[in-house]
């Protein structure tokens, strides 16, 4: 299981008084199912750039399919 | 006695109703966001300032172009994903492509002031 979760700076709006809204803000959070043994949990990397979260998630030597040639 | 007419009672207070809906929006209650015109915009007024506040992840700098006039402000730009080389896509969430929209505000705004902040 992935989880995600992030939790906003709410003092940035005191004193604002909202007079138009189109989004909600708020903490959040999202989980993903992995299938167990598939990823190496040591080499899982996170970015975080523009507000874009990038993770990465290297499939386990283990998990790898083996690759059957042709003949 | 005058048939053919609403109670004008009735229709101020339907008129009242429906700025009251307006105004009753579901600011900081459980829904979801993802839905809507992009970028999605809060505005707030702070003092005497309006405050918008426009969320666009992953929307570089230089991809981004904004104008005031008059009353009205418009947000335009390109929002761009690059997954890189050899990736498939096995689910995707995130669109990318150009986007251009204008909001309104109800005061006549000082284009010289407006100040552009990036969080």
């Amino acid at each position: 299981m992935l989880s995600v979760a992030g939790r906003i700076d709410f003092s940035k709006y005191e004193k604002m008084q909202p007079v138009y809204t189109e989004y909600n803000v708020g903490y959040y959070r999202r989980s993903f199912n992995l299938s167990p043994n598939s990823f190496d949990e040591h080499e899982i990397s996170a970015e975080m750039k523009e507000g874009v979260l990038t993770l990465r998630l290297p499939k386990a030597e283990r998990a790898k399919s083996r690759k059957i040639p042709l003949r | 006695m005058v048939l053919g007419f609403v109670d004008p009672f009735d229709a101020l207070f339907r008129f009242q109703r429906a700025l009251d809906q307006q105004l009753d929006s579901d600011w900081l209650e459980n829904a979801t966001s993802g839905v809507g015109s992009f970028p999605p915009i809060n505005v707030f007024r702070h003092g005497n300032d309006f405050v918008a506040i426009i969320e666009m992840p992953g929307v570089s700098k230089n991809d981004l172009a904004l104008e005031v006039r008059r009353n009205a402000i418009r947000i335009s730009g390109n929002k761009a994903i690059d997954y890189g080389g050899n990736a498939s896509v096995h689910r995707r969430e995130r669109v990318a492509g150009r986007f251009d929209r204008t909001i309104t505000l109800p005061v006549q705004l000082d284009s010289d002031r407006v100040r552009r902040q990036r969080a």
